[in-house]
C-alpha cells in the first residue's frame, strides 16, 4: 500500500513539472507595450520616427519654460495663484539643486531624444527598404534621426552645465560605462556635423531651417563668418516657422505650467513696460493678465492660450536678426538696420532708426519671447540679471552625477 | 433505477440501525478554577462524530449513541482539551468534565505551513494566531489591520493616513527581501486575494485598500507565518510571510438548544480629531482644526449560525457606515456571507465558503496636492492660499466596488490515515471610480470642470490539492507524507477616461465635457505554479522534525518561465517531557526552522526593451516604456531561527523566537544615467545582498482567575534591523524623493541626506549655515535614521470584576523609527514656520510678530550676540535651513517617530445574568460594551501623528508626513444580543 502511493505521489509530482512550466507560460500578452525586437520591421519605421518627434516636442516645451525662468523673461512669485514649486523657485533664483526634479525630467527627455534618434539610425540600418514607398520611409527616418540628434546634441551644449562655468554634456552609449564630460565645443560641433548629415535628405525648407540653426550655433560660438554663411541660406521671409506640436495629451508644457493651465512663471514685468511703451509690440508680446493673491496684476505669457498650441523653434525672424547682428559687429549697420525693420514689419511695428549692438539684443528679447533664446542672449551680451556665482546653464542632474563614474570635474 | 435501488437500500438500512440498543449522554463541562459551567463548549464522540455544544448552564445532551466504548472530547477557545473514554452500556450516562484553563495558547491548533496545522505545542516554526472572535467582543474593528495590529509578535499593520478605507502596510520581521512591497500574501479561507491599494485618479497620495472590504466580523482567526521558515512550502510569493484569514463557521448546536443561534451587533459612536493643530505645526491652526467633524461610526451585524451533525452553516449581514472626522471621508459597506459545511458520510467534508461585499469609499483631498484640506491650511498663515475652501469641499471622489471571495473545498479520507484535499478559490472585484470637479468652481490645471471614470476588474483564481498521508515506522516513530500541488492565475484590467469643460456643474456625466483630456487602459495576466513535498517525523511526543521542497514556476514575459527549487527544515524538542525540569517549568520547547522563499521578479523585467506607443503632436510614436534584463532570477531569501516556548506555574507563558533572514541575488534596480537615454525604467540586476535579524517575545500572565475576578496580561517586544550587505557595486539607490536610500553597509531606506549647522562671525554674530560633514562617497549625505522603528510591541491587559465587567485595554509604542516631517520643511519655505521665524527675530534677521502688529503679544525681541541662548537659537535656525549649496537639507526635518498610545480601550458589562431571571433562556447573551481607539498619545514628534506616510502604503517612499490625515480617535457603543 505504502508502496503503490510513493508511486503515485511521485507519478504525479513528474507530471506536474511539465504542466506547471505550461500552465504559466499561457499568458495574454501585454496590450501596452511590446518588445524592441517587433519593431525591426519596416512597416513600423513611421511608427518609431513619431516617438522621436513625439520626443522633441515634450523636451521643447520643458527646455524653453526652464530656460524662461532662468533668464530674466520669467519671474517665479509665489502671490501669483498655483505658484508653488521649489524646483521653480530654483531656476528663478539660479541657485539650482542637483536633484531638482523639474530639471531631472528635462534632462531625462534630451536624453532619451538623443537615444530614440540615434536608435531609428541604428535600426533602419539594419533593414532593407524595398521600392519608392519604403524608400521614401527610409529617407523622412535618415533626416528624422539625424536632424533631432543634432538638436539634443546642441540643447547639452547650450543649456546645461558641470559646474556654473563648464558649459557642456554627456552621451553615454553603453550604460555600463557611461561617457565622460564633454564640453559644448565638442557638442557643438558633434551637432553640427549631425545637422549636416540631415540636410541630405532634408527638403528645401527643411534645408533652410537646418541653416538657421546652424547659424545659430554659430553665433552662439562666436563663429560670426560661419553663422553668416549660414544664416545666408537660411530661412527668408515668408518661411513657416518650424514648430514642436502638441496635444491634447502631449500638451504645450507654456500652456500647462506658464500659462492659462496653471501659471507658476509669469513674464516679467519688463515685457509689460515693452507693451505699454509700444502697444502695437503686443503682436510678438502677447500678455494675458492674471490677478495675484495680493491684488497685483501679473501678465502670463498670451503666445500659447491652447495646449495644442506649437512652439518655434526656429523662425525667418530669427534669421534676419542673426544677419542684422552680425552686419552690426561688421559695422555695417544700414543692411541690419533694414532685416530689423523687416522683423518688425512682419508684426505691425513701426521701424526704427537707427540700429546697434544693443537694439539687437533687445529686439531678439522681444522677438524671441517664450523660445528660451533670452537665456543665451544675456550670457552672449553679458546681461546677467542674478548674483555671481549662480547657475546660467542648467546644472547636470543629481542622477547624471550619482550614476556616472566618468564625469571628472 | 439508481434512484430506486439506492432507496431501497435506505429503507432496508433504517429499520436496522433503530433496532440497535442506543443511549444518551449527557452531563456538564465546568472551568476547573472557577467551577464556572461553561457554555458553548463542544463535546464530541469521535469515532461516530456525533456531538453536541453545552448550553448556557454548561450541560450537554448527545441522543441515540449505539452502545459501545467511544473517546468523549471536549473542547473550548481558551481551555485545554479533554479526551475521555466513555463507555455507553445504559440509556443514560452521565459525564461531567472539568476543563483547565489554556492560559498559553498551547492547545491551539495553528498552522505551521501548506496544509499543517498542528498544536502550538508541537510547532516547530514560530506561529501567531489572533482569535478575532474573542476581540470582537470588545471592539467592532473598521478593518482587519485595526484587528491585527498589536495583537502578535513580529508583524505590524499599520495605515497609511487616518483615511477611512485607506491603504494598510504590513511590516513582516525584519522585512529582509529588498525587492516587492514587502507584502505578504493572504489567504480568506483558502483563496489568494487581492491585496493591493488602489489609488486610481489621485487624492494627493492615498489610495483605497483592498482589505476594507473585508468585514473584520465575518472573521473567525487569522494565522500568520511570519517568514520564510514558516512559508517555504508557499514558495515564491511567501518571501513575507502568509496571513491565512478564516472565516466563521456554523456551531454545533446543544442538544437542548435551538438548532441555531442569531447574534445582533450593533454600533454607534464618532471618529474625531484626535490632536487639533497648533500653531507650532500648522499655518493656520484655526481653520485646519475648524475642518474636523464628529464622523459617525455605525453598523448592523445579524448572524445566523448553527447546524447538526450533517451540515453546519453560518450567514451574515452587515452593513458599517463610517464616516470620517475630515469631509469627503467615508464608507458604506454592506458584507454578505454564507459558509457551508457538509459531512455526507463520515470520511467527506464539503465545504463552501462564499462573501460578497459592496463598498462605497469616499476619500478627502489631502497629501502633496495644492487641493488638499491640510495643504491649504498648514503651509501658509494665508488660508486657502492655492484652492478657495468651497472648491476644495466640493471634489467628489467616490470609488464603488464589488467583490466576491468564494472557495471550494473538499476532503477525503479514502483510508483512515490519507487525507486528500482539493479546492478552488475565486476572488473577484470590479472597482468604479467617479472623480468630479464641478464646472462653476475654479481649481488649477482644470477648465471649467472636470470628471474622471477608473475601471479595474481584477480576477483571480486559486487551485489547490495536497494529499497527506500518515504512517507509523515503529511504534513510537510516526510519519507523515505530504505532497500537493498550487497554481495561481490573476488577471488585471484597468481603464480611465478624462474629460474637461463642462458648461454647467448640474450635468456632469463624461459626454457632457467638451474637452478630451486623456483616456487609456491596462492589462495583466500572470500566473504561479508550485509542487511541493514534505515529510514529517514524530518521536513519541518529544521530537519533531520536517523536510519539505517546493519547485515554483511564475510567468515572465519575454523569457522563459522562471522556475526555482526552495528547501525547508525544522525540529522541535520538548524538553519537558524528558523529567529533567523543575516542577515550576510545566513546559518547555525549543525549536528552530529553516526555510527559502523567493520574491519574483516583475512581469517585465526579462524584457529586455519594451516601446510603448506615446500619443502627441505628430501623432502616436514609440518611446521606450521599459529596460529590462533577460538573465534576471528572483530573489532568493533564507530564514533560520531558533525560538523556544515555555509555561510556568501553568500560568505563565513565554514565547521568544531569533530569526536571521539573508537576502541573495536581490534584484537591484539601476538607475541607467539619463545620458544614455534608458531612462524609462530601472534595469534590474541579481546582485543584492541584504541581512536582516531580530527578537521577537511575548510574555503572557494570568496571575488572578476567580468566579467574579479575571486578570489577563501580555507584553509583547519585537526587536528587529538589517543591513543591506552588498549592490554588486551598483551606486547607491534613492527613492523618488531622494531621500531614502538603498546603501552598502546601512539599512534598507534608511534616511540618507544633508543637514545644515550655524556659523559664527569672531565677535559671537551667526554667519549663516553651513553643511554637517558626512560620508564623502555620498557627496556629503548624512544617515538621519531608519523609517521603521527598531523596537515595537505592545501591552494588553484584561480585567474582569464583579463577574460580569470586563475592562481591556490595548497600548502599542515603537522606538527607534524616524519620520521626515515634510509639512514643516514646507512651512519653512513658505515662511509660515513659526518656530523658525520666532528664532529668525531673536536672531535679529527679521522682525516677527507672533499675532500681527494689532495683537496683544509683543513682537519677538533680538537676542544678545554672542549669548548662550543667541548661540542656541542660531544653531537651531540654522538647522531648519531647507536648501544649502545645491542641495536639499532634508535631514533638519527629520524627527524622532517614538510613540506610545493608548491604542484600544473597551468597558464591557454583560447583562446575560441579570435578563435570564425575566427571559426564560430567550436570550443566549446580552452585553453592552463602549469601546475606544487612539485614545492617548505621547510622542516626540512635532507633527501630528507620527505613523502616516503621505504616499500610501505601498511607496517606495516610506515614514514622510506631508500634509498627511492624522489617524483619529474613535468612541463608540456596542450593543450585542444572541438569541
Amino acid at each position: 500500500m505504502r508502496r503503490l502511493l510513493t508511486f503515485l505521489a511521485s507519478a504525479v509530482l513528474l507530471l506536474s513539472v511539465p504542466a506547471c512550466d505550461t500552465f504559466v507560460e499561457d499568458v495574454d500578452d501585454p496590450i501596452d507595450t511590446i518588445g524592441d525586437e517587433q519593431l525591426n520591421d519596416v512597416s513600423q519605421v513611421p511608427f518609431v520616427i513619431t516617438g522621436v518627434e513625439a520626443r522633441f516636442s515634450t523636451t521643447y516645451g520643458f527646455l524653453t519654460v526652464f530656460a524662461g525662468g532662468l533668464s530674466d523673461e520669467l519671474i517665479f512669485d509665489q502671490r501669483v495663484p498655483n505658484a508653488t514649486f521649489p524646483t521653480f523657485a530654483e531656476f528663478d533664483s539660479g541657485d539650482i539643486q542637483f536633484a531638482n526634479n523639474s530639471n531631472d525630467g528635462l534632462y531625462n527627455d534630451v536624453g532619451e531624444l538623443r537615444f530614440f534618434a540615434d536608435n531609428l539610425l541604428e535600426r533602419i540600418a539594419t533593414l532593407e527598404f524595398v521600392g519608392e514607398e519604403e524608400q521614401a520611409i527610409q529617407r523622412e527616418a535618415q533626416f528624422v534621426g539625424n536632424f533631432y540628434g543634432g538638436i539634443a546634441r546642441y540643447i547639452l551644449a547650450t543649456y546645461y552645465a558641470l559646474t556654473p562655468d563648464q558649459p557642456g554634456g554627456v552621451i553615454t552609449t553603453d550604460p555600463d560605462n557611461p561617457g565622460p564630460f564633454l564640453p559644448a565645443a565638442d557638442l557643438y560641433s558633434q551637432a553640427l556635423e549631425k545637422l549636416e548629415a540631415a540636410k541630405a535628405f532634408a527638403s528645401d525648407y527643411q534645408t533652410r531651417v537646418i541653416n538657421t540653426l546652424i547659424a545659430r550655433i554659430h553665433l552662439f560660438q562666436g563663429n560670426y563668418g560661419a553663422a553668416q554663411t549660414a544664416a545666408a541660406a537660411g530661412l527668408q521671409e515668408g518661411d513657416d516657422p518650424f514648430s514642436s506640436l502638441h496635444s491634447v495629451d502631449n500638451s504645450n508644457y507654456w500652456y500647462v505650467q506658464a500659462g492659462r493651465g496653471r501659471s507658476q512663471f509669469v513674464a516679467d514685468f519688463v515685457y509689460k513696460d515693452y507693451v505699454d511703451a509700444d502697444p502695437n509690440e503686443a503682436a510678438r508680446i502677447p500678455l494675458d493678465p492674471i490677478e495675484g493673491n495680493d491684488g497685483t496684476t501679473f501678465y502670463r505669457q498670451g503666445k500659447y492660450l491652447e495646449r495644442t498650441d506649437p512652439i518655434p523653434l526656429v523662425t525667418w525672424q530669427e534669421n534676419a536678426l542673426i544677419l542684422a547682428e552680425i552686419d552690426v559687429r561688421n559695422g555695417s549697420t544700414a543692411p541690419a538696420l533694414q532685416r530689423v525693420n523687416e522683423v518688425r514689419a512682419s508684426h505691425g511695428i513701426d521701424p526704427l532708426d537707427s540700429v546697434d549692438l544693443d537694439t539687437i539684443a533687445l529686439e531678439r528679447r522681444k522677438e524671441l519671447f517664450t523660445m528660451g533664446l533670452r537665456l543665451v542672449d544675456q550670457r552672449r551680451f553679458d546681461q546677467w540679471h542674478l548674483p555671481a556665482g549662480t547657475w546660467q546653464y542648467l546644472p547636470l542632474t543629481q542622477s547624471e552625477r550619482n550614476g556616472n563614474p566618468n564625469l571628472g570635474s | 433505477m439508481h434512484q430506486l435501488r439506492a432507496l431501497c437500500l435506505l429503507l432496508f438500512v433504517i429499520p436496522s440501525i433503530a433496532l440497535a440498543q442506543q443511549g444518551t449522554v449527557s452531563g456538564i463541562v465546568t472551568d476547573a478554577e472557577s467551577g464556572d459551567p461553561l457554555p458553548g463548549a463542544n463535546v464530541v464522540l469521535s469515532q461516530i462524530r456525533q456531538g453536541a455544544a453545552t448550553d448556557l448552564d454548561g450541560r450537554f445532551t448527545i441522543p441515540g449513541v449505539p452502545y459501545g466504548t467511544y473517546t468523549l472530547t471536549v473542547s473550548f477557545i481558551g481551555y485545554r482539551t479533554v479526551e475521555r473514554e466513555v463507555s455507553v452500556q445504559s440509556p443514560t450516562t452521565d459525564v461531567s468534565v472539568a476543563l483547565m484553563p489554556d492560559y498559553t495558547g498551547l492547545e491551539e491548533v495553528v498552522v505551521t505551513g501548506i496544509a499543517s496545522a498542528t498544536s502550538k505545542a508541537r510547532a516547530e516554526v514560530a506561529v501567531s494566531r489572533i482569535d478575532a472572535e474573542q476581540l470582537q467582543e470588545n471592539y467592532a474593528y473598521q478593518d482587519v489591520s485595526q484587528l491585527m495590529n498589536g495583537k502578535i509578535t513580529g508583524v505590524s499593520v499599520q495605515p497609511a493616513s487616518g483615511n477611512i478605507g485607506g491603504g494598510i502596510r504590513f511590516v513582516m520581521r525584519s522585512s529582509t527581501g529588498l525587492n516587492g512591497d514587502g507584502q505578504p500574501v493572504i489567504y480568506v479561507d483558502g483563496v489568494r486575494i487581492d491585496n493591493a491599494e488602489v489609488e486610481g485618479f489621485g487624492v494627493g497620495g492615498q489610495g483605497v485598500s483592498m482589505l476594507a472590504n473585508l468585514n473584520p466580523e465575518d472573521i473567525a482567526s487569522i494565522d500568520v507565518l511570519k517568514g520564510p521558515a514558516g512559508a517555504a512550502l508557499y514558495g515564491t510569493s511567501g518571501s513575507n510571510g502568509v496571513v491565512l484569514i478564516t472565516t466563521k463557521r456554523g456551531q454545533l448546536a446543544g442538544a437542548t438548544a435551538r438548532p441555531f443561534s442569531v447574534s445582533y451587533k450593533g454600533v454607534y459612536g464618532a471618529n474625531s480629531q484626535a490632536r487639533e493643530y497648533t500653531k507650532f505645526n500648522a499655518g493656520t491652526p484655526e481653520t485646519a482644526n475648524a475642518f474636523f467633524r464628529n464622523g459617525l461610526i455605525s453598523q448592523h451585524n445579524v448572524a445566523v449560525s448553527g447546524g447538526s451533525n450533517q451540515v453546519r452553516y453560518f450567514a451574515s449581514y452587515d452593513k458599517r457606515l463610517e464616516e470620517g472626522h475630515l469631509p469627503n471621508n467615508q464608507q458604506d459597506r454592506q458584507s454578505f456571507r454564507a459558509n457551508f459545511e457538509a459531512f455526507p458520510v463520515q470520511n467527506v467534508t464539503i465545504r463552501a465558503n462564499t462573501g460578497y461585499t459592496l463598498n462605497e469609499i469616499a476619500r478627502p483631498q489631502n497629501d502633496n496636492n495644492i487641493f488638499g484640506y491640510l495643504g491649504n491650511t498648514l503651509l501658509s498663515t494665508t488660508p486657502f492660499f492655492f484652492t478657495d475652501s468651497l472648491a476644495i469641499e466640493s471634489i467628489a471622489d467616490d470609488q464603488r466596488i464589488q467583490r466576491f471571495v468564494g472557495s471550494a473545498d473538499v476532503e477525503w479520507q479514502p483510508l483512515p490515515r490519507l487525507q486528500l484535499r482539493a479546492s478552488v478559490g475565486y476572488d473577484g472585484t470590479n472597482l468604479r471610480q467617479d472623480q468630479t470637479y464641478p464646472a462653476n468652481l475654479s481649481y488649477s490645471g482644470v477648465v471649467n470642470g472636470e470628471r474622471n471614470i477608473y475601471n479595474r476588474t481584477n480576477q483571480q483564481y486559486t487551485y489547490d490539492f495536497n494529499a497527506r498521508y500518515s504512517y507509523d515506522i515503529t511504534p513510537s516513530l510516526n510519519a507523515t507524507t505530504l505532497v500537493g500541488a498550487q497554481a495561481f492565475n490573476r488577471i488585471l484590467r484597468t481603464s480611465f477616461f478624462t474629460k474637461q469643460n463642462f458648461s454647467t456643474e448640474l450635468i456632469k456625466n463624461i459626454g457632457a465635457g467638451a474637452t478630451f483630456i486623456d483616456g487609456d487602459e491596462g492589462f495583466l495576466h500572470a500566473r504561479e505554479a508550485g509542487i511541493f513535498a514534505q515529510q514529517e517525523f514524530a518521536f513519541q511526543n518529544r521530537l519533531f522534525a520536517t523536510l519539505g521542497l517546493r519547485r515554483d514556476f511564475a510567468t515572465a514575459i519575454g523569457s522563459e518561465a522562471a522556475a526555482i527549487y526552495y528547501p525547508k527544515a525544522s525540529l522541535a524538542i520538548r524538553i519537558d517531557e524528558f523529567d529533567v525540569l523543575p516542577a515550576a517549568i510545566n513546559f518547555l520547547k525549543l525549536r528552530t526552522a529553516y526555510g527559502e522563499t523567493g520574491q519574483l521578479p516583475g512581469l517585465l523585467d526579462a524584457s529586455r526593451l519594451r516601446w510603448e506607443a506615446e500619443p502627441s503632436g505628430y501623432g502616436a510614436g514609440a518611446v521606450l516604456d521599459f529596460i529590462g534584463n533577460v538573465e534576471i532570477e528572483p530573489e532568493r531569501i533564507r530564514e533560520i531561527e531558533f525560538g523556544l516556548e515555555a509555561e510556568f506555574l501553568n500560568n505563565i507563558g513565554l514565547e521568544t523566537t531569533y530569526y536571521l533572514q539573508s537576502a541573495t541575488n536581490s534584484i537591484i534596480d539601476f538607475a541607467n544615467v539619463p545620458s544614455s537615454g534608458l531612462t524609462a525604467s530601472d534595469v534590474p540586476f541579481n546582485v543584492g545582498e541584504a541581512r536582516g535579524w531580530g527578537i521577537e517575545t511575548s510574555l503572557s500572565a494570568s496571575p488572578l482567575r476567580t468566579r467574579n475576578y479575571g486578570l489577563d496580561l501580555t507584553f509583547i517586544w519585537n526587536y528587529q534591523d538589517n543591513e543591506v550587505r552588498d549592490l554588486g557595486g551598483a551606486q547607491p539607490i534613492y527613492d523618488g524623493f531622494d531621500i531614502n536610500v538603498i546603501k552598502e553597509g546601512m539599512p534598507r531606506s534608511a534616511f540618507y541626506t544633508w543637514g545644515t549647522r550655524a556659523t559664527f562671525n569672531e565677535d559671537g554674530s551667526y554667519a549663516g549655515p553651513e553643511l554637517i560633514p558626512g560620508d564623502e562617497d555620498a557627496d556629503g549625505r548624512r544617515f538621519y535614521g531608519i523609517p521603521y522603528p527598531k523596537h515595537n510591541g505592545s501591552f494588553s491587559m484584561n480585567v474582569r470584576f464583579l463577574k460580569n465587567f470586563n475592562l481591556n485595554v490595548l497600548a502599542d509604542w515603537q522606538l527607534g523609527g524616524s519620520i521626515f516631517n515634510n509639512t514643516a520643511y514646507f512651512q519653512t519655505l513658505f515662511g509660515a514656520n513659526y518656530r523658525r521665524n520666532v528664532l529668525g527675530a531673536q536672531l535679529g534677521l527679521r522682525p516677527f510678530d507672533p499675532d500681527g502688529e494689532d495683537g496683544p503679544e509683543a513682537p519677538i525681541e533680538a537676542l544678545e550676540v554672542g549669548s548662550d541662548a543667541y548661540r542656541a537659537a542660531a544653531e537651531e535656525y540654522a538647522g531648519m535651513e531647507t536648501s544649502f549649496q545645491g542641495v536639499s537639507t532634508d535631514g533638519n526635518y527629520i524627527e524622532e517617530a517614538d510613540f506610545l498610545k493608548l491604542r484600544e480601550v473597551s468597558l464591557r458589562y454583560d447583562f446575560t445574568d441579570l435578563i435570564r431571571k425575566y427571559t426564560n433562556d430567550q436570550i443566549r447573551s446580552i452585553s453592552f460594551t463602549l469601546s475606544a481607539r487612539n485614545l492617548w498619545m505621547t510622542t516626540k514628534y512635532s507633527g501630528a501623528d507620527p505613523e502616516v506616510n503621505f504616499d500610501g502604503s505601498r511607496s517606495a517612499s516610506r515614514a514622510t508626513d506631508f500634509l498627511t490625515l492624522p489617524q483619529p480617535r474613535s468612541i463608540y457603543g456596542s450593543l450585542s444580543i444572541t438569541f
